[in-house]
C-alpha cells in the first residue's frame, strides 16, 4: 500500500500540507505545548524556533507520532492522522545525533527506509546512488557509520530520510553539533535539496541566524505557546511583542505609557530623552495615550554623535543621551553599549568607516527615526 | 602515577599466589611417571593420550559441552528478554526485573542446587541432559542481563526512533536495529554463561547420575579416590577452554569497541 503511494509520487511532486490544530501536550500541571495551531503549505521549510524548553522539540515530536499530544489534531495533507503511528506517517526525520544505524554500512542505513516500504533490492541500489549523489557524498556506499565524520553521518542521515521521498521532512537541531563554518554549508546544501524535491520541511532550532537563511516561514515558541508565525522578515520589522523582537535579531527595548502631547504627537516618556513613535509603525492596534507599550529600536537604526557641550535640548523627534560604556570591535561593524542614567543599556551597530573616534566614557546622543522604530507590546 | 616498590612486589607475591596452583597442576599432567609429583618427571603426552581416549572421560567432557553450550544458548534468550523488559517495556519496575535476573547471583550454590534436585526430582525432570543445562543456564542469566542492559542503555535512543521514522514497526525496529546493536554483549554474556556451566561442581554433583557426569563431576570423584596425572590432563583441558573462551570475549570486546571509536 504505501510502495505504491510512495512510487507514484515523482520526483517533482511536492510534499504534503501540514495542519496542527490546537495541539496540546501536557505533562502533570507542566504545559509542554499549549495550544498550538498552524498550516504549512505543501512544499514550504517552516522552522520551530525557541530557547530550550520552548516546546519547539516537544511539539516536532508530536508531528512525526513519538508523542501522543493531549488535546488537538496532526493532519498530513487533510487526513488525520493523530492515532497513526511513526512508522505510518511517510515521514523522513534527522537528529541531531545523526542516529545512523551503527551496524549497516551507508548504503544499508539509505536503503532502510526503501526496504521497510518493500521495495526490490535492485530498484533500491539506483535509488542510494542518487541519494549519495545529491548530499555530495558519492561512493560512499561501502563505509561503515563510525568512519565517517559529523557532517558526512549528517549528509547519509538526511539521504536516508529523503530517498523514499517523505510527505514530510522532519529534523530536530539537525545542525546543532556541527562546527559553523560546515552548518552554514549544510544549510544552504539542505535548503536547495528541499526546493529541488518540493519537500515539506519542518525544522526545530534555537539558532536564530539558522532561522533565518532557511526558512519560508518561522513558528516562533515560547513557554509552550507561539509567539508569531510569520515569514523571517515579518518576524523582524513586525514583531507581534517584545518576545518576538527579543528572539530574532539585536533589540533595543524601550517599555512605557504613552502620552498625548500638546501638538497631538504620541510619545514615550524617557529621561534624559524624547521618544516620539509614528502610529503607523504599531503592529496591532493603532496605539494611544494610555497604553502600555514596548517601542522597538533596532541597533542598526540608531545614529550616534557626540553630546554638544551647551547641554541644549537637541531638536529630534527621538532621542536619547547616554554614557559610552564599550565599544566592541565585531569584524566588518561596530558595536557600542551606552549606559542610560536609569541604569539601562543601549546597543547601538554602525559601520566601521566615515564615523567619529568613540572611547568609553564619553557622553554621546543617540538619534533614530520615529519611522524605524516598532510599536509593540509586552508579550 | 608509578606504584611504589611496595604495591608492585606486594602486587607480584599475589599474582604469584593466584597463578602457582594453575601452573603446578598443568605441569604435573606432562609428568611421565604414574604419579602426581612436582616438579614433573620427564614430558610427555601420555596423561592426555589416556584421558582422551578413556570413554569415561571423553563422555565427561561432550556432557560438559553440550550442557555448556545449551546453558549459554538458554541464558541468552533468557536474559536478553529480560534486559529488553527492563529497559525497554516498561511494563515492569526496571529495578524489579534486574533484581529477579541477579538473584542466581546472590542466593549459595548449595541452596539452589538442593532446590533444583528436590524440583526436579518432584516433577520427573531429574537425570536429562536439559535438566542440568537448564539450571546452569538460571545461573549465566546475570552475566548475559548485566551485559546486555548495560548495551542498551548505552545505545543512542534515536537511533530507534530513526527506525521508525523510515517505516519500520516496532517488532521490526526491535530484530533490524536493537538486537543488532546488543548481539556482541549478548554473545560476551553467553560465552561467561558457558564458563559457569563449565566449571560448575555443586548443582552439577546434586544433578549427577551415572550416565550424567559433566567434568568437574568425574574430577571430584577422582580426588576422593586417588589422583593421578590424568585428572591433572583434564585439568589442563578445562583450563585451555576456559582461557580460549575468555579470549574470545576479550576479542568480541576489542572489536566493538573499535567500531565505536570514532565519534
Amino acid at each position: 500500500m504505501f510502495t505504491d503511494k510512495s512510487r507514484s509520487r515523482g520526483t517533482d511532486a511536492p510534499g504534503a500540507g501540514l495542519s496542527l490544530e490546537g495541539i496540546a501536550k501536557h505533562y502533570g500541571s507542566v504545559r509542554a505545548v499549549d495550544d498550538v495551531s498552524l498550516t504549512i503549505e505543501p512544499g514550504q521549510f517552516v522552522t520551530l524556533l525557541g530557547a530550550s524548553g520552548s516546546g519547539k522539540t516537544t511539539l516536532l515530536r508530536v508531528i512525526a507520532g513519538f508523542l501522543e499530544p493531549s488535546a488537538g489534531r496532526v493532519l498530513i495533507d487533510g487526513r488525520d492522522v493523530t492515532a497513526v503511528p511513526v512508522h505510518r506517517r511517510n515521514i523522513g526525520m534527522v537528529f541531531q545525533s545523526y542516529a545512523l544505524f551503527p551496524h549497516l554500512s551507508v548504503a544499508r542505513n539509505i536503503a532502510f527506509p526503501l526496504a521497510m516500504r518493500g521495495m526490490r533490492k535492485a530498484e533500491r541500489r539506483e535509488l542510494v546512488t542518487q541519494a549519495l549523489e545529491s548530499v555530495h557524498l558519492p561512493g560512499y556506499e561501502d563505509r561503515m557509520p563510525a568512519q565517517l565524520s559529523g557532517g558526512q553521518r549528517q549528509r547519509v542521515a538526511l539521504a536516508r530520510a529523503i530517498v523514499s521521498r517523505p510527505s514530510l521532512l522532519l529534523m530536530d537541531e539537525p545542525l546543532g553539533a556541527l562546527d559553523r563554518r560546515l552548518r552554514e554549508v549544510l544549510q544552504v546544501e539542505i535548503l536547495k535539496l528541499s526546493r529541488e524535491l518540493g519537500l515539506t520541511v519542518v525544522n526545530v532550532t534555537h539558532d536564530q541566524e539558522e532561522a533565518f537563511t532557511m526558512s519560508d516561514r518561522i513558528a516562533l515558541l515560547a513557554d509552550g505557546k507561539l509567539v508569531q508565525y510569520a515569514s523571517p522578515e515579518e518576524i523582524y520589522t513586525r514583531p507581534v511583542s517584545d518576545v518576538a523582537a527579543g528572539f530574532l535579531g539585536e533589540a533595543n527595548l524601550l517599555r512605557g505609557v504613552l502620552t498625548r502631547a500638546a501638538d497631538g504627537r504620541l510619545t514615550l516618556p524617557a529621561q534624559d530623552g524624547h521618544v516620539e513613535i509614528d502610529a503607523a509603525t504599531a503592529v496591532r492596534s493603532a496605539p494611544d495615550a494610555g497604553d502600555e507599550v514596548v517601542v522597538v529600536v533596532r541597533p542598526w537604526s540608531v545614529g550616534v554623535e557626540r553630546l554638544g557641550r551647551d547641554g541644549a535640548e537637541p531638536g529630534a523627534p527621538c532621542w536619547l543621551r547616554g554614557r559610552l560604556s564599550a565599544v566592541i570591535y565585531a569584524g566588518d561593524s561596530q558595536k557600542l553599549i551606552v549606559e542610560r542614567p536609569d541604569g539601562s543599556e543601549v546597543v547601538v551597530r554602525r559601520s566601521m568607516d566615515g564615523q567619529f573616534e568613540a572611547a568609553p566614557g564619553e557622553e554621546v546622543l543617540l538619534t533614530w527615526s520615529s519611522r524605524d522604530a516598532v510599536v509593540t507590546t509586552a508579550g | 602515577m608509578r606504584a611504589g616498590l611496595f604495591v608492585r612486589v606486594f602486587g607480584l607475591v599475589f599474582a604469584a599466589i593466584l597463578i602457582i596452583p594453575t601452573v603446578v597442576v598443568t605441569a604435573t599432567a606432562f609428568t611421565e611417571g604414574s604419579i602426581i609429583t612436582f616438579p614433573p618427571q620427564g614430558m610427555s603426552w601420555r596423561w592426555f593420550e589416556e584421558v582422551l581416549t578413556d570413554p569415561v572421560w571423553t563422555g565427561a567432557i561432550r556432557t560438559s559441552l553440550t550442557v555448556g553450550v545449551l546453558a549459554a544458548v538458554i541464558a541468552v534468550l533468557v536474559g536478553t528478554s529480560l534486559a529488553l523488559a527492563a529497559a525497554r517495556s516498561g511494563l515492569l519496575p526496571s529495578s524489579l526485573v534486574v533484581a529477579v535476573g541477579m538473584t542466581p547471583m546472590v542466593v549459595p550454590l548449595v541452596v539452589v542446587a538442593i532446590g533444583v534436585y528436590f524440583v526436579y526430582v518432584r516433577i520427573g525432570l531429574y537425570g536429562g541432559i536439559l535438566s542440568l543445562a537448564l539450571a546452569h543456564a538460571v545461573l549465566g542469566v546475570p552475566f548475559v542481563l548485566v551485559n546486555v542492559l548495560a548495551a542498551l542503555r548505552s545505545l543512542d535512543p534515536h537511533v530507534e526512533e530513526a527506525a521508525r521514522a523510515c517505516g519500520a514497526g516496532p517488532v521490526r525496529t526491535l530484530l533490524r536495529v536493537t538486537v543488532p546493536q546488543i548481539l556482541p554483549a549478548a554473545l560476551i554474556g553467553g560465552l561467561f554463561a558457558f564458563i559457569t556451566s563449565w566449571d560448575e561442581v555443586v548443582v552439577a554433583i546434586f544433578l549427577n547420575t551415572p550416565t550424567l557426569r559433566t567434568l568437574p563431576v568425574v574430577i571430584w570423584g577422582q580426588v576422593r579416590s586417588g589422583l593421578e596425572p590424568s585428572t591433572s590432563a583434564v585439568a589442563t583441558i578445562l583450563t585451555v577452554v576456559s582461557l580460549v573462551v575468555f579470549a574470545l570475549t576479550a576479542a568480541i570486546s576489542s572489536r566493538r569497541s573499535r567500531s565505536r571509536r570514532v565519534h
